[in-house]
C-alpha cells in the first residue's frame, strides 16, 4: 500500500500544518484510502465531527482516486453525500474511495466512511470534471512527495507528462 | 434590528464557533425568512492556490441551511443528506454571502436549499440538502455549546424553547 503526495498547503491533508486534518492517504489494489482519527477541533457539534469535514475527506480521496487512475486532474462539479451514522471525534474510522466510470472529460468516483466494525457511516458518490488549464507542472511542483515510494511518484508525476 | 436576526453561535463550531482557535468564525443571522451569512475564507482553507476547498463550501452550505431548517421547524436535526453543486471556484479572501432556507417539511423530513454567492451576485455553489430530527443530539448537550447571548428577544425565545 503506497503512501500518496499531499499539496502542500492542505488543510486536509498537509504534515507540516498544526491547524489540518494531517490525513495520510494511501492507494492499494484501486482504491484510495486514509485511517484516521479526527480530532475535537473539527467538530460540527459535542464530539461529532462536522459533515462539512466528513464531506472534505471524501472528496480528497475521490479527487485521488480519479488521479490514479486515469491521470487527469479534475475539479469536482457536483457531490451526492448521505449521513448514516455520527462519526465521532478520536475515534478510528477509514475513508475509502474509488473510481467508478469515466466520459470524456467526466469522472465519477464513489467514496465511503467506515467505522472500526466496517459499518458506514457516510459514503458519497461525486462528478469531476477534468480541469481546464490547468498548470499540471505547477500543481505537481506544489506536492510533498515525503515518504512516497518511488514507483509512486513516478506514477503521479506522469499525471503532468501525459497532460492533453 | 427587526429581520436582521444574529444567530447563536456554537463554541467549538469550526464554522460558526466564535472561540475556535482557527475556525471560519462564520456570523450566521436570520433575514427574510432565510439565514444569511456574509464572509470571505482564509487561505488556510485552500483545496488549491486561491480556491476554497470542497468540503468547506459545503461545511458553509450545510451551516446556512441547518440553522434554517432548525430555527424554521423549532426542532434540533441532523444533516442526513446534501447535494452540492460546484458552479465556479470559490476564491479565498474574496468576500461572500451564503444563504439557506426551509423548502418542504413533512413527515419528519425537512428539505432546504442554500446558495453561495460571489460579490458581484453570481451563484458559486449550491447545496440541497435532507434533514432529520436529531436521535443522537442531546438539546442539553446543544445548550451546553450554544452561545446564547447577544440574540434578540425573540430569537433567544426560540432557543430557550428549543433546548428545554
Amino acid at each position: 500500500m503506497s503512501l500518496l503526495p499531499v499539496y502542500k498547503n492542505s488543510f486536509f491533508m498537509s504534515q507540516r500544518r498544526p491547524d489540518g486534518m494531517q490525513l495520510k492517504v494511501r492507494y492499494g489494489r484501486g482504491v484510495v484510502y486514509t485511517d484516521m482519527r479526527i480530532g475535537n477541533a473539527f467538530e460540527g457539534y459535542e464530539d461529532v465531527v462536522h459533515g462539512g469535514m466528513l464531506f472534505g475527506v471524501l472528496d480528497v480521496i475521490m479527487w485521488y482516486a480519479i488521479l490514479l487512475e486515469t491521470k487527469k486532474i479534475c475539479m469536482t462539479r457536483k457531490t451526492d453525500m448521505d449521513f448514516l451514522k455520527p462519526v465521532m471525534c478520536d475515534t478510528p474510522y477509514r475513508a475509502q474511495g474509488k473510481l467508478l466510470r469515466v466520459e470524456d472529460r467526466d469522472m465519477w468516483a464513489t467514496a465511503w466512511i467506515e467505522d472500526s466494525r466496517k459499518e458506514r457511516c457516510a459514503q458519497a458518490s461525486a462528478l469531476f470534471r477534468e480541469a481546464k488549464g490547468l498548470d499540471y507542472g505547477r500543481l505537481m511542483a506544489s506536492l510533498d512527495f515525503t515518504g512516497v515510494s518511488a514507483p509512486m511518484r513516478r506514477r503521479v508525476l506522469s499525471a503532468a507528462r501525459s497532460k492533453p | 434590528m427587526k429581520g436582521q436576526d444574529p444567530l447563536p453561535t456554537y463554541r467549538d463550531c469550526l464554522f460558526c464557533g466564535p472561540e475556535h482557535a482557527f475556525g471560519l468564525k462564520l456570523k450566521l443571522r436570520r433575514a427574510g425568512g432565510a439565514v444569511v451569512t456574509e464572509f470571505a475564507v482564509a487561505r488556510s482553507f485552500q483545496g488549491y492556490e486561491e480556491t476554497v476547498h470542497g468540503g468547506i463550501v459545503s461545511g458553509i452550505l450545510d451551516e446556512v441551511m441547518w440553522w434554517a431548517v432548525t430555527i424554521e421547524v423549532r426542532q434540533i436535526v441532523m444533516t442526513r443528506k446534501i447535494e452540492v453543486e460546484f458552479l465556479s471556484p470559490l476564491r479565498c479572501e474574496a468576500p461572500h454571502r451564503a444563504e439557506g432556507r426551509l423548502g418542504e417539511a413533512r413527515h419528519h423530513a425537512f428539505r432546504a436549499s442554500g446558495e453561495i454567492e460571489d460579490a458581484s451576485g453570481r451563484v458559486i455553489a449550491r447545496g440541497r440538502g435532507l434533514f432529520m430530527p436529531a436521535k443522537t443530539m442531546s438539546g442539553a448537550g446543544l445548550a451546553r455549546g450554544l452561545d446564547l447571548t447577544r440574540l434578540s428577544p425573540e430569537m433567544a425565545g426560540i432557543f430557550s424553547a428549543l433546548l428545554g
